[in-house]
């Protein structure tokens, strides 16, 4: 969420978190449930379903709140592995195997993502600029592999390129996205 | 815990992390990802990679109703779902695992002498399956090439094979026409988690005859 003086998005999951604040989920909902509506039609989902999905979504955020980690990850990523996960329940009816949320404290040796005096929300606009400076047919491959539901052998035979170029494409942009979140 | 040395490379995990790879596939990489605090920070990369590019998406309107429909359900008590008992055996395993084991006790059957598998109600594409494996210590598994993509993690014990050595947390992927002979450690048994695409292919006769039979 970009306009700076309202409340941002991990503000408002917090609020809900704490009270149950209904106005936050509002807020929140016209900001994300159309996004995650283009994600599933972008993946071929049909306009019922993808309005499906993304009142499933949502409703899992209003629930889960309090287990929203603001450090760990910016609004937008927790939202968009919850409509991954949502997506995969709803149009292929399984469980995708994600991480274990259960002790993840016990996992003391996961290392917050890259540079800590850079806030999330920061690193996530600088991450968005990066894909936007990417060369057009690096991010292609990229967008490919999370706005098409195919495995990247198809994408090959989609953009009639061989399987060893969507590779090499697909290593060099991470090379460079890495760069942006504080590696390498 | 040591470190596993045989990760996913980027383009599995990239598959992973934005939700395009098969059920069963994606076990494997949640449960290396459960031994691997290093590919968990690559997911979490990545995964940062999707909601970039979801914050970017340009709106699709929702329905006008859309809000009231969700504004009733907020009250709604989600359904809670118990966890499965954990097998006694299992129990040191990834817990991203363990979930989808078929029950509290492992129906392990023989498969040939000295390995014995479970498959595992879990989804996979082409007539493929997702199995337990676990071999005896000293044995040879007997040449076999991969007519799908097969994605391996250890779970105990470990193997060799051409590529190299595999202990707990490893992860192995083989393409179509990979052929390979996993041999176990003297003093190990092994067991890996096993999620093919399509029946594995052996090479020799006797072992051709009997795959239809042995299910492989």
């Amino acid at each position: 969420m970009s306009d700076r003086d309202s409340p941002t998005a991990s503000q408002l999951i917090q609020c809900i978190a704490q009270t149950e604040d209904r106005a936050a989920f509002r807020q929140l909902f016209g900001y994300f449930a159309p996004r995650i509506k283009a994600y599933l039609l972008r993946l071929g989902a049909n306009a019922a379903q993808a309005e499906d999905v993304a009142q499933e979504t949502m409703l899992t955020v209003w629930r889960k709140a309090a287990s929203f980690e603001p450090a760990k990850a910016d609004a937008a990523t927790w939202i968009f592995t919850i409509a991954r996960n949502r997506r995969i329940d709803v149009l292929r009816r399984e469980r995708y195997p994600t991480l274990s949320d259960e002790g993840q404290d016990q996992r003391p040796d996961d290392a917050p993502l890259a540079d800590e005096t850079i806030g999330v929300t920061e690193r996530q606009r600088l991450l968005q600029k990066a894909v936007a400076a990417l060369p057009a047919d690096q991010a292609e491959v990229v967008r490919l592999s999370f706005f098409e539901d195919r495995p990247h052998s198809e994408i090959e035979r989609a953009l009639g390129i061989p399987l060893g170029t969507v590779k090499s494409r697909l290593r060099l942009a991470m090379t460079r996205l890495r760069k942006v979140m504080g590696e390498e | 815990m040591a470190m596993p040395k045989h990760h996913p490379n980027d383009e599995t995990l990239l598959a992973y992390s934005s939700g395009n790879l098969a059920q069963g596939f994606a076990l494997t990489v949640s449960t290396h990802l459960g031994f691997c605090a290093d590919c968990r920070h690559r997911t979490a990369e990545m995964e940062q990679l999707g909601g970039a590019l979801l914050d970017e998406l340009s709106p699709a309107p929702m329905d006008d109703a859309a809000w009231n429909a969700i504004a009733a359900r907020l009250d709604e008590a989600p359904t809670v779902s118990t966890a499965p008992t954990v097998p006694q055996e299992a129990a040191a395993w990834p817990r991203e695992l363990t979930p989808y084991l078929p029950g509290p006790t492992l129906p392990w059957r023989a498969l040939v002498p000295g390995v014995r598998h479970v498959t595992l109600p879990v989804g996979i594409p082409k007539r493929g399956n997702v199995r337990l494996v676990r071999i005896a210590p000293d044995k040879a598994v007997g040449v076999h090439g991969h007519t799908g993509r097969e994605m391996t993690v250890v779970l105990e014990g470990g193997f060799s094979d051409v590529l190299g050595h595999y202990g707990p947390g490893d992860f192995m992927e083989l393409d179509e026409g990979v052929e390979h002979e996993p041999v176990t450690p003297p003093s190990s048994h092994c067991i890996c988690l096993i999620a093919v695409e399509s029946p594995l292919r052996f090479r020799g006769f006797l072992a051709r005859l009997l795959q239809p039979i042995l299910g492989l």
